[in-house]
């Protein structure tokens, strides 16, 4: 066999050695400071993305130990007012749009075209243009919260608080652009799942074969698209309000305050289940394995998926519910919240089921998941409890709510996504995190939670507000509080605890192997980590545990060229070969998109005419990147 | 399976989310209609909604009876989207009935 590979040579002309380095040459990153910044392997992408989003769950959660040491004792002084705002916006800002979504969004990235059996995830440049955009969105935030510039508003930044009458200087046009930042990067983001699994899924992987973690990130892909330009208008709107003095939430000029919120909201409700959707997935794709037998109820949890994605739509008025709507049309908004009971109900059953007619081994993975059921069901009835109008109207703004939006985040994401990254971090890292130190995580966590949060629902009915900088002694929140505050210490420790584990066992951890856990989806039929080209062959699949059939030896589809980056194109119900499609190569074209996107967009922040000239060098960027190379693109 | 019966299930697997988006909206401006009327349409238009999202999920139930593969699989989810929505759709005309639209 000659070295020299030739135009249009297939895979299956070559053993498996030269086809490794026949692959090796065409897929991967180029080393040095130009590769870095040029990448479109969605491996290197997605860990950036991971370890991005955990830096900005440790800043935040920095944020939240200095809220808790200034609410530890009444009439405390430890912060200002005007720093206690800063930080409880920065805190709920980093935390849902710098943490939650990227980092379910980036598990996704990283797993989704190895759970399909592709070799990168469609729109490679896209995606890394996403990241830089998310980047570029977090030191906006942080950045300007460092120089005392932070946004004060709430993650929320309601009007006429953010308006321009009582949101003077520039905090809220940062936090405004910030949201651009990290919606546009969202969506690209999503945009690539969807195609990615719709079209580029490994022959016979048919609708009902596809993992479960992969349905949940299609379901949740769908819900970002849909979602997230209500906040990208809102935000938009509030700036030209700011900025150029159109009046879109002025009252007095025959605006709305409302409609910030309809906006909002009607973003902010389905966020809870992008957040909450790829947990969902994480767990029915984690627990098989520990229990040793396929998910129970493969069809209702897909049912329940796709319920809930839609559901979601439906509920965020209940966010709403003390501005004066009509009682009746609030009520409609309490249905679809009682309604949205009935797929999550099933999932926790279909779950339970599969515990209960399987073979359960107790490992850090599984723990999480035991965690997430009492934290997760708990938040979920107290959100049944909030959607009634009544008591919603008594505990609106109330630490009820943050206990309950605590327990549901936490625990319904949280914890599965820390289950979810020891049971990854073999395919990431080629090693092990430890077992002994995760059980410690898991189990500090879970306690701690539990302590730092549940006495917040007491504080709650006890009146206690949301977002007050101290409280006076004789209200009697001191004890609570200081109990409180001291938990969230523990709590902090065992994030701690977790992040020395990650970063000790990615160099010294016990080496994996290819599939450490004996589990059955394609991610585990390659390396540890996966070479750059995902899958020397392309899978064939069989069933939805391809691993568990056949002795765990899958077919192969060939005839792909090693020449220059190739996957194979399916079919979207049967996932039948359509065509073989070119892949794109490194550029550093999507970085200049992005800085040249992050000068418009911070230019707007100080003029308008900055979209005018911004547009020239976004413009410039994009002709670049979408230069014809003078390949032929697909072949059928 | 002909194409028409194919598309029968479809548009079964549709219906009820379409009607419950569709409720969902004119539950915000129907109680500005239905106070002080007898004409109760936040009652009436959730139920016949939810009687359409029946039939939509009986159509989906039958054209996925015998069929196998990715083709099946989606129809019985929409013949289960239907119940799931069935369900939202009379919450919502039971708020309907319990209230006149006047309530503030």
């Amino acid at each position: 066999m000659s070295a020299r590979i030739q135009d249009d040579q297939r895979d299956t002309d070559l053993a498996d050695a030269p086809l490794d380095a026949a692959l090796r040459r065409v897929w991967d990153t180029p080393r040095g400071v130009w590769g870095a910044l040029a990448t479109v392997d969605h491996k290197v992408i997605g860990r950036r993305y991971i370890a991005t989003a955990f830096v900005f769950l440790a800043f935040g959660g920095v944020l939240a130990l200095l809220m808790r040491w200034q609410l530890a004792r009444p009439e405390s002084r430890v912060l200002t007012p005007d720093l206690y705002n800063q930080i409880f916006t920065v805190h709920g800002t980093s935390m849902m749009f710098l943490f939650a979504v990227p980092v379910m969004e980036a598990m996704a990235v990283y797993l989704v075209p190895l759970m399909v059996g592709t070799r990168n995830i469609a729109f490679p440049r896209l995606n890394a243009f996403s990241y830089w955009m998310y980047l570029v969105g977090g030191i906006l935030l942080w950045g300007a919260f460092l120089v005392d510039m932070g946004p004060d508003i709430g993650w929320f930044a309601y009007v006429p608080l953010a308006g321009p009458q009582y949101g003077a200087g520039k905090r809220v046009d940062i936090w405004a652009q910030m949201i651009t930042f990290t919606e546009i990067s969202a969506l690209a983001v999503a945009v690539e799942i969807v195609v990615t699994v719709l079209k580029q899924r490994a022959p016979g992987m048919s609708l009902d074969r596809i993992p479960l973690f992969v349905w949940a990130m299609l379901v949740t892909s769908f819900i970002i698209i849909m979602a997230m330009p209500a906040v990208m208008v809102a935000s938009t709107a509030l700036i030209l309000d700011r900025l150029v003095g159109t009046h879109f939430f002025n009252p007095a000029e025959g605006g709305d305050v409302l409609l910030w919120q309809h906006l909002f909201w009607f973003f902010g409700h389905p966020e809870v289940y992008i957040i909450f959707l790829p947990a969902v997935g994480m767990i029915s794709s984690i627990l098989p394995t520990f229990v040793r037998r396929p998910i129970f109820g493969y069809l209702p949890l897909v049912l329940a998926m796709v319920s809930v994605g839609i559901l979601s739509f439906g509920l965020w008025v209940h966010h709403m519910f003390t501005t004066g709507l009509p009682r009746l049309g609030e009520s409609f908004f309490t249905a679809s919240s009682m309604a949205i009971a009935l797929p999550s109900g099933i999932q926790i059953f279909c779950w339970l089921a599969t515990i209960w007619y399987g073979r359960p081994v107790y490992r850090t993975p599984f723990l999480f998941i035991l965690a997430f059921f009492f934290t997760f069901i708990m938040g979920g009835m107290t959100g049944v409890m909030v959607a009634s109008v009544p008591l919603d109207t008594q505990l609106h703004d109330s630490y009820f709510v943050v206990a309950h939006f605590h327990y549901v985040l936490v625990g319904g994401a949280v914890f599965p996504l820390l289950g979810g990254v020891y049971y990854w971090f073999p395919k990431f890292t080629g090693r092990m995190m430890s077992e002994r130190v995760g059980k410690w995580v898991a189990g500090l966590l879970f306690a701690a939670f539990n302590f730092t949060f549940f006495p917040m629902h007491v504080l709650g009915l006890l009146g206690m507000p949301r977002r007050v900088y101290t409280y006076q002694l004789d209200m009697g929140w001191g004890g609570l509080n200081l109990f409180v505050s001291l938990s969230a210490v523990v709590l902090a420790a065992g994030f701690l605890l977790f992040f020395y584990d990650a970063v000790r066992s990615a160099r010294h951890g016990e080496p994996a192997g290819d599939n450490p856990w004996g589990a059955a989806t394609l991610e585990w039929a390659t390396a540890s980590p996966p070479p750059s080209y995902n899958f020397a062959r392309l899978p064939v699949v069989r069933s939805a545990n391809p691993l568990w059939e056949d002795d765990g030896v899958l077919p192969v589809a060939g005839g792909l060229r090693v020449d220059r980056r190739e996957l194979l194109v399916t079919t979207v119900g049967g996932a039948l070969p359509e065509a073989r499609e070119s892949s794109p190569r490194p550029t550093i074209w999507p970085l200049w998109s992005a800085l040249a996107t992050t000068a418009l967009l911070l230019g707007s922040i100080l003029t308008p005419w900055a979209v005018v000239w911004g547009a020239v060098p976004v413009t410039i960027a994009l002709i670049g990147w979408f230069w014809p190379g003078g390949r032929k693109e697909e072949e059928s | 399976m002909t194409a028409p019966r194919l598309w029968m299930g479809v548009c079964g697997l549709l219906a009820a989310p379409v009607l419950w988006i569709a409720s969902v909206q004119l539950g915000q401006v129907l109680p500005y209609a239905d106070c002080g009327h007898a004409w109760r349409g936040s009652f009436w238009l959730p139920c016949l909604a939810a009687i359409l999202a029946v039939a939509g999920g009986w159509l989906a139930w039958r054209s996925a009876a015998g069929r196998r593969g990715a083709a099946g699989f989606v129809l019985r989810v929409g013949a289960g989207l239907a119940v799931v929505f069935t369900l939202a759709l009379l919450l919502q005309g039971l708020a309907g009935w319990m209230l006149t639209g006047c309530e503030r």
